[in-house]
């Protein structure tokens, strides 16, 4: 006898389910749809676990992933992880439907539209890969590798090194990195002379004070940030940290924190320098350190004897609290009580981002407010701050440069030619100008990986433009966002549950670290690894670029770099958690906590255990880290007076020639004070007063980077704590929103001199007077049916302003006018 | 007989939100997109409730994970005219999805409105396929739903600790928020167990319940923060 598997089940259910149903009367199967039935219904169902690294943000963290018969259902965290921790965030947990996504590219495509049109054609691998090495192969030909362009998004993979390994093999300097949430290094290199991206220790600090940054819901790592905050207050009595934070929003993270203190957007600086004055004047800061390791802190004689100023002077004479209270709106009795707890703490730490880093004057605001932890003596040995260092992957090959690379190589990258900012390093803003105007050259093929401005950026429209020009683009993603299609080729990625990569260095981790990202499913479509891709690209391009990247595949490549972790056996594999001193005590006797006798054991062990980590990091030494002329921490920087010099060109500066550079770079300060962190007002084009409002936006945890919109849980559960869900809207304080008659719950019209955004008011006490904010995240006009069309997107209405000496864009440059709109002209 | 309950240190809890999408995961809660959601039909068993307290400058957010309080007294029960809801001898307060009528007075009568009515069916994309929870049904439209406790895992739970011919232990049974939660806020337990954390933790001077002069004993117990 047959019997289909329906009938099985309807059978199977009605046994199970009669001890509570059949009693009363009911079939257990009547209401439930069948679709839903099939569905969730048969199957041996054997559960497995898999653990990988989630691939949503540049978090980096360890996930599980629970499997039915091999379908993967849930994410959860690696409890292993030593970064997460076993924690997920919402965006991790909603992973699973960017598998699922009924939008991803299945196959790759060929534009047959317009530019932007979203017209598309499906073409064979074979056919695509000729493409688009034909076009390469006529730029190496031309002697012009150099006009590729590759475009990428978060950095901290391995995969990642291979398109850097790529660019540098075929002969370009013009890969450009477009993360949003790597920490800026220009003002660590302005007082230190190095731009290594520094780590916290805050196991033993008291104290805490964060200049803006929303480590809660922007991260990086957003959830390592949750549990540290939590931890802070349940350390128990006495030992818990105070944690003081500034901004104008009360944020998550400012709520979870012990003290706010609101100061006006882009006053950060003066706050900071504000503190300063008070720690210095009570004396409360690190002699030792000052003395010894720093230079600049008290006026100083010059090598042709003249005097000058010092940041001790300048602090005293210029940011006593009053003046700061005025600047900032924070009382000078608050100034003066957190400055005197931050000057009595054993150990405190200061820790800056978001807004402070996001204004046209943020490199002077961070330079600020880094001279708090120098003041505390945090940039030597007390363990505080460090430079983690990589783990310890085995070096691959040298790359080999034949001669058209070198060519390529040796012309000046996009924004080394742009001579009204400073440190190009995270101009990424800035690309526009040149390339608009074919500056020094017309880029010809451009590729596309996880790198979204016409998004993303504020200066969108630019990035639009200027993917109009370029001959041929590639887009190696895997969903068709707002810069993908604008690609002639898209050449579609796994979704990161199907590929093999490896993630390290999780930004502002003390330890080094890294994360086995492996396939939980085969490829569901006809996709391919961007890794492979490339692999694939430089065989077929043959000589120099070939042997310069030998690997078959992917797996191979990353296994090769394995290969050296295995080697000086460093470090150990995530394991249960151990009482770290006894996990020291073994690993210094010489013991292991995993067992494995080859490389290839030591690989699935990583594998199952998802990672490895080194938690005995060696301290960092700054005296030799730091490479200022002074070989000490700068407060007065001289690293800044040689740039001037680097970017004249010459050894002698006169005052006339140096203060043309501080206006060109759009400094207001001139002498002594322009290389001293002080306080600037930001740039705000407010039309005569036209424009009341200052616009900033914030970005929620349910999607830190904008792309979790094609995933329909995460738009559901966008403004969770609002209950704005699939929905933009305005923040603004009640007395603000009375005095522009505007009430909750109305639709509000947002207008800047660059556009207008419709959206609905949510009357919020936690917002400073005259600010408002808009959520970032939504108003997609690609990326799929959820994301497309839902909400607004603010960088559309921001001003392009920017700090002229990091190229990043300011944020809170914006003035708006917000006026309640009309009901039926909405709709 | 345990009788399950929770207690939610607010102390440790940040409002990250994780446990609310754990929750949808877990007990296959569909998406019900931005139509309906604008008619205010967003189902979320789990639920963080926010309140700002003060005005500005002076203003302290707070966040208040929501999941069903399994009250040992449930309003919702007592009006259910088809008894499609019930509390079972283990404290948990059950719903019967065939039997529901979706009357909602349920709804109206829980005082916390941790109740949800299917207004749309349940859709998933075709690609999604088989990938949701096996362990719960998906409810059909025109049913009232929430928080089940995860009462799915005690019933694993308890096949497991049968096999292993052992009593039910600490731990063999949480529910997924909290079992996922970043900041370990959230423990499960049996309250009438002494050596349960939970019934520990409840004895705490910090703990409440919300709405307590209802007489309805909520299961779930908070922690308040400390100032």
């Amino acid at each position: 006898m047959e019997i289909s598997r329906r009938e099985f089940l309807k059978y199977l259910g009605i046994t199970t389910a009669g001890v509570s149903l059949t009693g009363l009367g009911c079939d257990s199967m009547w209401s439930v749809p069948d679709e839903v039935f099939e569905k969730i219904g048969g199957a041996p169902r054997i559960e497995t676990w898999e653990t990988s690294v989630c691939g949503l943000c540049s978090g980096g963290c360890g996930i599980k992933v629970r499997l039915i018969d091999d379908i993967p259902v849930r994410i959860l965290g690696n409890p292993l992880h030593a970064v997460n921790r076993g924690g997920v965030c919402p965006m991790a947990e909603a992973g699973i439907e960017a598998l699922y996504n009924p939008d991803r590219i299945r196959q790759p495509l060929q534009r047959i539209g317009e530019r932007g049109e979203d017209k598309w054609q499906e073409i064979s691998w074979d056919e695509a890969m000729q493409t688009v090495v034909s076009r390469l192969q006529g730029l190496r030909e031309k002697n012009a590798a150099h006009k590729l362009a590759f475009f990428t998004g978060q950095d901290n993979n391995l995969s990642s090194r291979l398109n850097e390994r790529f660019m540098q093999a075929f002969g370009s300097p013009n890969l450009f990195v477009f993360d949003q949430s790597k920490p800026s290094t220009v003002a660590t290199y302005l007082t230190q002379g190095h731009k290594s991206a520094l780590a916290y220790n805050f196991k033993d600090i008291e104290m805490l004070i964060n200049f803006g940054a929303d480590f809660l819901d922007e991260g990086p790592s957003p959830i390592r940030f949750n549990q540290l905050y939590s931890e802070f207050r349940n350390r128990g009595e006495g030992r818990n940290v105070k944690v003081v934070h500034v901004d104008s929003r009360l944020s998550r993270t400012a709520s979870n924190s012990n003290q706010w203190l609101p100061a006006k957007p882009g006053t950060m600086a003066a706050l900071a320098l504000g503190i300063a004055n008070v720690v210095i004047k009570d004396g409360n800061y690190d002699k030792r350190y000052i003395k010894t390791h720093s230079f600049g802190f008290d006026d100083w004689r010059d090598p042709s004897g003249n005097s000058r100023i010092g940041f001790k002077a300048l602090v005293e004479d210029n940011y006593y609290p009053e003046k700061v209270a005025k600047i900032t709106g924070v009382p000078a009795r608050r100034i003066v009580e957190v400055a005197r707890e931050f000057g009595a703490a054993k150990s405190a730490l200061v820790l800056a981002g978001g807004q402070a880093i996001n204004s046209s004057n943020g490199v002077y605001t961070l330079w600020a407010i880094e001279c708090l932890n120098a003041l505390k003596g945090n940039y030597a040995d007390n363990g505080v701050i460090s430079v983690p260092k990589a783990p310890p992957f085995r070096e691959p090959p040298k790359i080999n440069v034949d001669r058209v690379a070198a060519n390529g190589l040796k012309r000046p990258d996009l924004l080394q030619s742009i001579s009204d900012i400073c440190f190009a390093d995270d101009a990424v803003a800035f690309l526009p100008k040149t390339m608009l105007e074919n500056q020094p050259y017309q880029i010809q093929v451009l590729f596309l990986a996880n790198a979204n401005p016409v998004f993303n950026a504020v200066n969108q429209s630019d990035f639009a433009a200027v993917l109009e020009e370029i001959p041929f683009i590639v887009s190696f993603s895997s969903s068709l966002d707002e810069t993908s299609v604008y690609a002639d080729l898209v050449l579609p990625d796994h979704v990161y549950l199907e590929k093999h990569d490896v993630a390290y260095s999780v930004p502002m981790v003390d330890f080094s670290h890294f994360g086995m990202q492996q396939p939980v499913v085969a490829p569901l479509y006809n996709t391919r690894h961007t890794g492979d891709v490339i692999l694939q690209i430089a065989q077929s391009l043959g000589g120099t670029v070939a042997s310069s990247l030998p690997w078959a595949d992917t797996k191979t490549y990353l296994d090769d770099h394995l290969r050296g972790v295995y080697e000086t056996g460093a470090g150990t594999i995530f394991s249960e958690r151990m009482d770290e001193d006894w996990l020291k005590f073994l690993k210094e006797r010489g013991w292991q906590v995993f067992e494995y006798s080859t490389f290839d054991e030591f690989r699935q062990v990583l594998l199952d255990k998802g990672g490895w980590w080194n938690p005995f990091p060696d301290p960092t030494d700054f005296r030799r880290l730091v490479k200022t002329p002074s070989k000490k921490y700068e407060f007065y920087s001289q690293v800044f007076e040689e740039e001037i010099k680097r970017h004249l060109q010459t050894t002698k500066v006169s005052k006339d020639e140096e203060n043309a550079v501080l206006q060109k770079w759009k400094v207001e300060a001139r002498g002594d004070l322009a290389f001293l962190p002080h306080y600037e007002a930001q740039k705000l084009r407010d039309n005569e007063g036209r424009f009341p409002l200052q616009l900033l936006p914030f970005k929620l945890i349910t999607n830190i980077t904008g792309e979790g919109s094609n995933l329909p849980m995460l738009q559901e559960l966008f403004g969770l704590l609002t209950r704005n869900y699939w929905q933009s809207w305005v923040e603004i304080n009640p007395e603000t929103a009375h005095d522009h008659k505007i009430s909750e719950g109305d639709m509000v019209r947002i207008i800047s001199p660059k556009g207008s955004l419709e959206v609905v008011a949510r009357l919020i006490p936690g917002i400073m007077p005259g600010v408002v904010y808009v959520p970032f995240g939504l108003g997609h006009k690609a990326n799929g049916r959820y994301a497309k069309g839902i909400g607004v997107n603010p960088y559309e209405i921001f001003l392009e302003e920017f700090d002229h000496l990091s190229g990043m864009s300011s944020l809170t440059s914006t003035k708006v006018i917000v006026e309640k709109g009309n009901r039926k002209e909405m709709a | 007989m345990a009788k399950w309950g929770m207690v939610i240190d607010l102390n440790k809890c940040t409002g990250c939100g994780e446990c609310v999408t754990a929750c949808k995961v877990e007990l296959n809660v569909p998406v019900v997109g931005p139509e309906e959601s604008a008619k205010g039909r967003t189902l979320l068993c789990m639920d963080i409730l926010s309140t700002y307290e003060g005005e500005f400058p002076d203003v302290k957010m707070r966040t208040l994970p929501r999941p069903c309080f399994h009250c040992e007294h449930p309003p919702c029960i007592k009006v259910c005219p088809v008894r499609a809801t019930y509390i079972n001898d283990e404290g948990i307060v059950a719903q019967i999805y065939p039997q529901c009528i979706g009357c909602r007075y349920c709804q109206v009568a829980c005082p916390y409105t941790v109740k949800y009515f299917n207004w749309t069916k349940p859709e998933w994309p075709e690609e999604r396929g088989a990938a949701l929870n096996p362990d719960v049904s998906v409810r059909p439209e025109g049913v009232v739903e929430k928080c089940t406790f995860c009462v799915h895992r005690l019933q694993k739970a308890k096949e497991q600790v049968a096999v292993e011919g052992r009593e039910l232990r600490e731990g063999d049974y949480v529910p997924a928020c909290v079992e996922s939660c970043p900041t370990k806020a959230m423990y499960f337990g049996d309250l009438d167990n002494p050596k349960h954390m939970v019934s520990q933790l409840k004895k705490s001077h910090r703990a409440f319940r919300l709405m307590e002069d209802l007489g309805t004993e909520p299961k779930v117990y908070y922690l308040s923060e400390v100032e």
